[in-house]
């Protein structure tokens, strides 16, 4: 309940500040937003299991942003950015989805 | 759902999967994430009784169940969660006030900057941020464009200078005006200068006077002097005269009866050419190769000489156009008159 409340607290701010991002922030931001809703999507899901815990949770979003923004920066250096950026997306993805059919399956089956 | 089970942590038969401990049975210590129990499909896990008889059924049915890439694909998708979670469940949380307000806090502060970040990529992406850079970028080039023009016009502008310079300077460096050109092409001007001399003399007779004129009359012709006077010009003579005959560019060299006229004028053997100009280039007018007749003359008795002259005086060509007398024409010159026998006078 908390980290939904902080979501939408955090949309609102976002919705009326209008801010900017640096520009050196600007690749990367994407796919760290996709790495944190992985991160939340999956702690929902442990919240339905009974097995939420918030430490988890915030080393869980905080590794996985970060990850996922050096593997970004590591794909640019390489040249290889873009498909980088596929695959890791690719799988937050896959992650997401499975999450989300887990929390409807406790949802509508109780 | 929690099912039990009488041997935790141990090698499972073939085929069986070992499910979650009863909270009895449950372990004291924690488990690493990369421990041996965390990494089989047979750890701790809280799944339902027909989810773990699915799976035990699907194991059976694989070829290799240890097979790598198939473990890595399963984990993949079966394994989408975090197992810090699983993990968590062996540990006690946080006891006191404090620390739950502390972490609930943190999750908090978390989920809003996430909330925050996520609006901000939505915004930065619906932004045209091209616009600005298309926008740099046009005045950048209506700018290149106005240095252009003016240094297009500063062009123009020297490029009309240098024309009239180059007419001031073709002015300055012209030595002659169309009347003064039309006057050198009709050799009406005299002219001074270092050049070549060629004497055509027959060779020993003896000092007979008639034998030699005889023999330069019968093997001299007027297309041998024409070749010599055309390859004088070829090599870029400025005034050329034969036997004091000035030859202009119209003049001709033609024979009536046994004599042979420049122009109007008889000219008569023994010939001599004079040519103002290079004359190391008008030395090559008579070798074989521009003169092949030479080989010829000289095998009939005739010698062709060529001599080089420091400073020759050509009087203008005695014309109508002309305004100046013959003996004008003889002051200029300042040396005493060739004449041979039969030779017009002026």
């Amino acid at each position: 309940m908390v980290a939904v409340i902080g979501l939408i607290i955090g949309i609102l701010i976002g919705v009326f500040a209008q801010p900017s991002i640096p520009v050196e922030l600007q690749p990367y931001l994407p796919i760290m937003v996709v790495a944190a809703f992985d991160a939340l999507v999956g702690a929902a899901r442990n919240y339905f299991e009974r097995n939420f815990s918030d430490r988890a949770f915030i080393v869980s979003i905080i590794s996985n942003v970060v990850i996922a923004a050096l593997l970004v920066l590591l794909g640019n250096q390489m040249g290889v950015g873009s498909q980088l950026t596929t695959a890791v997306l690719v799988v937050l993805g896959i992650r997401i989805f499975s999450n989300a059919t887990a929390i409807r399956r406790f949802i509508f089956r109780g | 759902m929690l099912d039990e089970s009488s041997k935790p942590d141990s090698e499972p038969a073939t085929g069986e999967i070992p499910l979650v401990f009863a909270a009895e049975n449950k372990p004291q210590t924690r488990r690493s994430i990369f421990s041996r129990s965390a990494i089989y499909p047979h750890t701790v896990r809280a799944i339902s009784a027909e989810a773990a008889s699915e799976l035990q059924a699907h194991r059976r049915n694989r070829s290799n169940p240890l097979d790598a890439t198939l473990r890595l694909l399963e984990d993949f998708t079966d394994h989408s969660t975090d197992q810090l979670y699983t993990d968590s469940n062996l540990v006690e949380g946080p006891t006191t006030a404090v620390g739950k307000v502390m972490f609930k806090s943190l999750v908090l502060l978390i989920c809003v900057a996430v909330g925050f970040s996520a609006v901000a990529a939505i915004r930065q992406l619906q932004r045209d941020t091209r616009l600005h850079v298309r926008q740099e970028l046009a005045s950048q080039a209506s700018r290149q464009d106005d240095q252009v023009k003016k240094l297009k016009k500063s062009v123009d502008g020297l490029l009309s200078q240098r024309d009239q310079l180059q007419k001031k300077l073709d002015a300055a460096t012209s030595n002659a005006s169309p009347y003064q050109k039309s006057l050198d092409m009709l050799a009406l001007n005299p002219v001074e200068g270092s050049g070549v001399e060629i004497t055509i003399d027959a060779g020993d007779t003896g000092g007979d006077h008639q034998a030699r004129i005889a023999t330069l009359q019968s093997a001299v012709h007027d297309t041998d002097l024409q070749q010599i006077v055309n390859m004088l010009w070829a090599h870029h003579a400025e005034a050329i005269d034969v036997n004091d005959v000035r030859i202009g560019a119209q003049s001709s060299i033609r024979v009536a009866g046994t004599s042979i006229l420049v122009g109007t004028e008889i000219v008569t053997a023994p010939y001599t050419i004079r040519a103002i100009g290079d004359a190391s280039a008008l030395s090559q007018a008579i070798t074989p190769q521009f003169f092949p007749q030479r080989s010829q003359l000289e095998s009939q008795g005739v010698k062709v000489d060529i001599l080089t002259r420091q400073n020759m005086h050509m009087a203008a060509s005695s014309s109508p156009l002309s305004s100046s007398s013959s003996e004008e024409k003889a002051e200029q010159e300042g040396i005493e008159k060739y004449s041979a026998p039969g030779a017009s006078a002026h």
